[in-house]
């Protein structure tokens, strides 16, 4: 019989990685290092969501077996026994994924760990702001909506004004629209409604932004600018665009490191003033969902 | 491992008990086959059991089991469905949440989750009653109608277990709580115990788990049950008082036992009652009971009751009628004075009865006899009285009431009527006493009289001339009075009354003493031969009236035919017995009796041919009788002959066939007798001048009647006999007892002397006691032929006569010196003359019926001549 001391060094599972968003149709990889400690593997399977779907086994022939399940599809031959590869994710691709680790007789140790997989599709167009008028004059009350693109899951729309978030008595929530396609995308809508006051003239400009964003994979905005009807300046409606390409994020930690890259707009400082604004919050974000 | 999705199977255990978790091993595809099985608790990575079939068949799987858990405690089943790992002896570490994973050769790995939790089963339960007493396998009784309040206490059980009281396997109570100090408890009120409660199960049950049986505790009810029944088995319809009846009563349905009472009326009747228990709940008393009187109307109650339960108790009844004899008293009617009933007074009786049922008869009864209606003696018998009219002093006694019925007769208590009266005489007889001049007879009167006589008076009647007697003559007790009477002359001779007298009045009629000359004494009567045997003989008399003198027996045994004297025997004092022996068998006897005093001898008692060859008693009987008779009738002819003689003082007489026939020739009689027989035509002077010292009695006037056929002797004393009065019966005179009379006489004389000085100065004359004047006391001769006569009557078989040879012997044994031999008589043929017969027959018939005795005497003396 065995005897707990001989365990005293037992295997481990030194890393799992499943990415928290995987974009829809894109391959996503999953990676299971383990360290045997000496010990002989027995097996290691790929569950999702309690299934198995993949396994190594060293002495089975093949080593590498599938089992068909939905929303994983496995690239047989860009899997390991450490990493596995699902082809193109459709939207029954996230869930609960779990890799586990057994070595072989006599003790059969097992480790195991589980990594949740989201998978978004992202909008096919920017936000447009709505309702909004070239001129206003202190005392004019503003009334603006913002519309989403349709995505999975809804897009977070979040106003600006000068730059600033809005106060969140002016910002009026409406329902998502939940799209009756079979993918059941969704637009969201955001208002904004206030009177204007002195204050939010910033040199005679009025400047409303409207921030749509999908957890990190997607950031895009969409800022319009309003002139006071004061004679002495002559008024100027400006629209601008920023976001960030939600380009695959395979590897926050990496991300943390590298921040998104920045997109060349247009020569006001305020408006370079304003990028890094957001790009310092961005990477605030990154801080803490890690 | 904590993936939700994967099913869990949950699985208790029992805490020591094998426990079984299930893992279907059963591959999805048919060509598939298991490749691995592991076991995980928990999150722990290493498996605590594994069963590897890589390479090999099912049964030669390789297994594993941790010493960390299990070890040799688990063994997986692989052949089961499902398949299942089975650990021995739980323990309460064992509990977890265990993963089993299946590898599949070709199909995925299957991953279940089994929740297993270990069991631990409560304490057996206890049940306590309400004072929190442990009950073992009984409960103590309960009693029908009461409520049972038991608590049962379960302690542990892992979980909490469910207690439940249950009866007879149904559910009674589900109600029970956990306490913080991990007992379980149920309080079970159960109301209203029943009879069919008995032997019932009561069960309190502490289960928390179906795995292994329930732990139980279970007490039989044992319940006092009330009595349901109770009968008194027969109830006659009525009873007899006094008499001993047997009641049995049973109760049923009690348990334990009835206790059975009597009860009568509101009284326990204890001791004479048996107490018998039976079968099923059952018991019987049996009472045995008299009943009593005063117990009719009452109830016989029989109560049963189970004395554990108050109120238990149950009664029948029985309302007793008691029949008895009915109980009668008596009652002299509440108006009437019972200590003042006179004659002709009218009283009544009341009669009460209590009776059931009631009489049928009531009766009265006088002194144990019977009363009957009758109105015109004035007995009246109406509802419950008797009325008496005009009683009379008949009526007096003793009474009683009796009622009678079906269960006896009742006699009253008697209640004594008392009727007052006048004194009247106890004896209803004349007394006839014979005196010798000087001599004092003691007459004693007794009276019946209520109240009784408390005075009496005297008087002495002679010659229709009454002369009250002296006071200081008599004595007087209570009805009682004596006299001391001595008479000194003739003219003392006569008839003496006594009267008494009470608060009612003066005795009506007098008690009559006839005081007379002493004289002869009379035959003896009734004389009967027996004991008779071949040489032997016993002779029995009577004797008669004494004459006023001591008396003596004598007996003459004369052989016949030749009449030779054979024995002569003599008595002093009755009783007059003779007995004689050594006689001559094959002769022939006469048997001559007579009685003698100081005046003579009496006539004789003849028994002819007493023969002591064969018995040849009294067989001439009639001509005895005839003898007798004739004989009878001469000695009449010779009295009154002799007293015509007697003045002559004849010294020799010519014996005549008379002559033959007269006793003592000295005597007054004899001499009168041969004198009237010589002279027939001088019947009636002779009494006159009758001896010197007969003259000096003051009797002229009887000695001067002129002769008459129907007058009375002219004798000394003939008034009493003449004044007898013609409704007695029974002339016959009393006489004192000649016993008594001879006591008296012996030494007379002192006797007499005494007497004569208290009677100095009495108008009777004294007493001088001479010998010679003894002489001059006669006894009337037709007196006692009459006497005689009817005492023959009565005896056919004894004859008295005469007999010439008696004379000599009577001189020869007769020792009183006044006596003179005057001859000696020859046989007599007179004895068998018929004519005389005849003769003697008819006066005597004659006489019966006529008092005139005297008269009758004189005819009979004049046909005999």
């Amino acid at each position: 019989m065995r005897h707990v001391s001989e365990y005293a060094l037992a295997i481990k599972l030194t890393e799992l990685r499943v990415p928290q968003h995987a974009i829809r149709g894109k391959d996503v990889r999953l990676e299971c290092h383990y360290d045997m400690e000496g010990e002989a593997l027995y097996s290691v399977k790929w569950y999702k969501d309690g299934s198995e779907f993949y396994r190594y086994v060293p002495r089975d022939d093949p080593p590498q077996q599938t089992f068909p399940t939905e929303g994983a599809t496995v690239n047989v031959q860009n899997s390991t026994n450490s990493h596995v590869t699902l082809e193109s994710i459709n939207m029954l691709s996230g869930g609960k994924y779990r890799c586990e680790v057994s070595a072989e007789a006599p003790s059969f140790q097992t480790v195991a760990e589980n990594g949740d997989m989201m998978v978004v599709v992202l909008p096919e167009s920017d936000p447009v702001i709505t309702g909004g008028k070239p001129r206003y004059q202190i005392g004019d009350h503003v009334r603006v909506n913002c519309t989403s693109a349709r995505s999975k899951p809804a897009v977070q729309l979040t106003w600006y004004i000068n730059s600033e978030l809005a106060d969140p008595s002016y910002v009026r929530q409406y329902p998502t629209i939940v799209s009756i396609t079979p993918d059941h995308l969704e637009t969201a809508i955001l208002g904004l409604e206030f009177r204007i006051k002195p204050k939010h003239f910033r040199r005679g400009d009025l400047k409303l932004k409207c921030l749509a964003t999908i957890s990190t994979v997607y950031w895009k905005s969409n800022e319009e600018s309003m002139e006071s009807d004061k004679p002495q300046k002559a008024p100027i409606l400006e629209s601008r665009k920023s976001g960030l390409s939600s380009i695959s994020r395979a590897d926050r930690v990496q991300a943390s490191n590298r921040g998104p890259p920045l997109q060349a707009s247009n020569k006001t400082l305020l408006t370079m003033l304003c990028v890094l604004y957001v790009v310092l919050n961005a990477v605030q974000t990154c801080l803490f969902v890690r | 491992m904590n993936d939700t999705r994967l099913p869990i199977t949950t699985v208790s255990g029992v805490l020591s008990k094998q426990a079984s978790l299930p893992c279907d091993i059963t591959p999805l595809e048919r060509d598939d086959a298991v490749y691995m099985v592991l076991w995980f608790k928990e999150d722990d990575n290493e498996p605590l059991y594994n069963f590897d079939v890589r390479g090999r068949q099912v049964a030669q799987a390789r297994l594993s089991s941790s010493d960390k858990y299990f070890g040799k405690r688990a063994f997986f089943r692989a052949t089961s469905h499902p398949a299942q790992l089975l650990v021995d002896d739980i323990k309460l570490s064992d509990e977890g949440m265990y993963r089993c994973r299946v590898d599949f050769r070709n199909s995925p790995t299957r991953n279940l989750k089994i929740n297993f939790t270990v069991i631990v089963p409560p304490d057996r339960p206890i049940i306590y009653d309400s004072r929190r007493r442990e009950k073992a396998n009984t409960v103590e009784p309960y009693s029908e109608g009461s409520d049972i309040a038991l608590i049962c206490e379960v302690k542990g059980g892992r979980p909490r277990p469910n207690v439940t009281w249950y009866l007879d396997n149904s559910v009674i109570d589900e109600s029970f709580e956990t306490r913080p100090d991990g007992t379980t408890v149920n309080h079970l009120s159960y109301p209203n115990i029943g009879r069919q409660h008995l032997d019932a199960r009561l069960m309190c049950v502490a289960s928390n788990t179906n795995l292994t049986p329930p732990n139980n505790k279970v007490v039989v009810l044992d319940v006092n049950l009330k009595p349901v029944a109770v009968h008194i088995m027969a109830k006659e319809k009525f009873v007899s008082a006094d008499k001993r009846y047997e009641i049995e009563c049973k109760s049923s349905g009690s348990r334990p036992e009835a206790a059975i009472s009597w009860w009568k009326g509101t009284r326990l009747l204890k001791r004479i009652t048996k107490n018998f228990s039976e079968t099923g709940n059952q018991s019987l008393s049996v009472i045995s009971y008299t009943p009593t009187v005063d117990d009719d109307g009452k109830y016989l109650t029989c109560r049963a009751e189970n004395p554990l339960i108050p109120d238990s108790a149950i009664e029948d009844k029985w309302r007793l009628v008691v029949h008895y004899m009915p109980i009668v008293t008596l009652k002299m009617g509440s108006s009437l004075n019972p200590d003042d009933i006179k004659e002709g007074d009218d009283i009544y009786f009341d009669c009460h009865i209590q009776s059931n049922p009631k009489p049928y008869k009531l009766a009265w009864y006088h002194d144990g006899n019977e009363l009957h209606h009758n109105v015109t003696a004035g007995i009246i018998l109406s509802d419950h009285s008797l009325a008496l009219q005009g009683v009379s002093r008949s009526l007096a006694g003793d009474y009683t009431c009796m009622a009678a019925n079906t269960e006896g007769r009742g006699t009253s208590n008697h209640v004594t009527l008392r009727v007052r009266y006048a004194p009247v005489c106890a004896v209803d007889r004349e007394e006839l006493l014979g005196a010798l001049k000087h001599e004092t007879l003691q007459l004693k009167c007794e009276v019946d009289a209520s109240p009784p006589a408390e005075s009496f008076h005297w008087t002495f009647n002679s010659s229709g001339e009454q002369t009250e007697l002296p006071s200081r003559l008599h004595s007087s007790e209570t009805g009682l009075s004596r006299l001391n009477y001595t008479p000194t002359s003739d003219l003392d001779y006569g008839t003496i009354s006594c009267w008494g007298r009470n608060a009612i009045g003066v005795q009506k009629s007098p008690c009559v003493f006839q005081v007379v000359a002493a004289g002869r004494p009379f035959a003896l009567q009734n004389c009967s031969v027996s004991n008779q045997s071949a040489d032997s003989l016993h002779i029995e008399c009577i004797e008669g009236f004494d004459g006023g003198l001591p008396q003596m027996f004598l007996l003459e045994l004369v052989e016949v035919p030749v009449l030779r004297l054979v024995r002569n025997l003599s008595l002093q004092h009755p009783p007059v017995q003779f007995f004689i022996d050594n006689l001559e068998p094959g002769s022939s006897y006469r048997i001559i009796l007579f009685a003698a005093n100081a005046k003579g001898r009496s006539e004789p008692v003849i028994i002819d041919d007493i023969t002591f060859k064969g018995v040849a008693k009294y067989t001439a009987a009639l001509t005895l009788t005839v003898a007798l008779l004739f004989a009878v009738v001469c000695i009449v002819l010779a009295t009154i002959y002799r007293r015509h003689a007697s003045k002559n003082t004849t010294k020799k007489l010519k014996p005549t066939k008379t002559a033959q026939l007269t006793s003592t020739p000295d005597c007054q009689l004899d001499s009168s007798m041969h004198h009237q027989t010589h002279d027939p035509n001088g019947i009636q002077t002779p009494l006159v001048d009758s001896g010197g010292g007969m003259g000096r009695r003051g009797s002229p006037t009887m000695g001067g009647e002129p002769p008459d056929g129907d007058e009375t002797d002219p004798d000394v004393i003939p008034n009493q006999y003449e004044r007898r009065p013609p409704k007695t019966t029974l002339p016959t005179p009393l006489f004192r007892s000649p016993s008594a009379r001879l006591i008296h006489r012996n030494g007379g004389e002192h006797l007499l002397h005494e007497e004569e000085r208290h009677c100095d100065g009495s108008s009777l004359a004294s007493l001088t006691g001479s010998n010679t004047e003894v002489h001059h006391y006669s006894f009337k001769p037709s007196k006692q032929i009459s006497y005689a006569t009817l005492g023959r009557a009565n005896n056919s078989s004894v004859t008295s006569t005469l007999s010439p040879l008696s004379q000599q012997a009577s001189t020869a044994t007769l020792p009183l010196p006044s006596m003179s031999v005057t001859g000696v008589g020859a046989v007599g043929s007179l004895l068998s003359s018929p004519a005389s017969q005849s003769l003697v027959t008819s006066t005597l018939n004659e006489y019966r019926f006529r008092p005139e005795v005297v008269t009758t005497s004189n005819r009979i003396q004049e046909s005999c001549i």
